[in-house]
């Protein structure tokens, strides 16, 4: 199973994965010139990974803010994670960041996978 | 084939950013990098502030992706233009860009249907966008004008003017409050 571990840069966030906890973390800023193409790696990750491993995954998901396009292909991430029995979702936002709270509770209702928040 | 639909600022607003030009994604980056130094400077709440750059990012992304410009030697299209304005009330996001004229009409269509939404349904149609669309051969996602709309809590300004059978002019307004009155 190959290590996910994406650089972050001022528009596009860092995504790795840690195998000892089980944790995918995605956070950061979220503009890619190409939403499709930089998160490809992960939905073919986790593809891989249900094949091979499909143990219960931690999605931690710390955006500073994310274009539409991201917002797309999260719903398409939670629906591939919601295929991983026992997986779940923390969401962080900043404690002053009502919207990106309520981005989280949006996301919420629509995927079938339980979700936490955790303001920092 | 004109048509348009001003909303009415109380007072005289001051611009506190402006550009026309090229939205490459590079252009498009330097400016938002620019807007968010300006942003640090306003003495409104946090949330606001995220708000108008959420808001600038969204309409910087669809100048990019859906301006047309021939270049100098066509004289009927311009370089798209933003600018953020600010009076005692508002904050205002304006942009101008060049389209195709036959696309006038669905783009009309859908800022009227964004326009009489209320929350719940601007959050229906997004969950239908997210469940049924898949990306546009743009990159766009079809959301933006939704989350736009959703995350200001207003009402689209727009108008076009027509400038031949091939392309209009698409001038698009949408405000924020300077102060929130949200309870939570």
């Amino acid at each position: 199973m190959q290590a996910l571990n994406l650089q972050g840069t001022e528009q596009t966030p860092s995504i790795r994965f840690n195998t000892k906890k089980s944790v995918l973390e995605i956070s950061g800023k979220s503009i890619p010139e190409d939403a499709m193409a930089y998160y490809k790696p992960v939905m073919e990750w986790i593809s891989e990974y249900r094949k091979e491993v499909n143990t219960s995954i931690t999605l931690v998901i710390k955006f500073d803010y994310f274009d539409t396009p991201t917002a797309k292909v999260l719903f398409d991430i939670l629906t591939a994670l919601e295929k991983i029995e026992g997986s779940s979702v923390l969401w962080m936002y900043a404690e002053s960041d009502q919207d990106m709270e309520e981005s989280g509770l949006d996301f919420a209702e629509l995927v079938n996978i339980p979700f936490k928040f955790k303001p920092y | 084939m004109d048509v348009n639909y001003e909303g009415i600022i109380p007072t005289e607003p001051e611009v506190i950013f402006n550009y026309r030009g090229h939205f490459t994604y590079g252009d498009t980056l330097l400016v938002l990098k620019k807007i968010d130094q300006i942003l640090l400077t306003q003495r409104c709440e946090w949330s606001i502030q995220g708000k108008l750059f959420y808001v600038s990012m969204e309409v910087l992304q669809n100048l990019q992706r859906h301006s047309l410009y021939f270049g100098e030697d066509e004289l009927l299209t311009q370089k798209p233009f933003f600018e953020i304005r600010k009076n005692f009330y508002h904050y205002t996001v304006v942009s101008e860009n060049t389209i195709y004229t036959k696309s006038v009409p669905n783009l009309q269509q859908r800022l009227i249907t964004i326009n009489a939404a209320d929350r719940s349904e601007l959050k229906g149609q997004i969950k239908k966008t997210l469940l049924n669309d898949t990306f546009t051969e743009k990159g766009g996602a079809n959301l933006g004008l939704l989350c736009m709309a959703l995350k200001s809590g207003s009402t689209f300004i727009y108008s076009f003017k027509f400038m031949s059978s091939k392309v209009s002019s698409f001038r698009f307004k949408l405000s924020i409050p300077v102060y929130s009155n949200r309870k939570f």
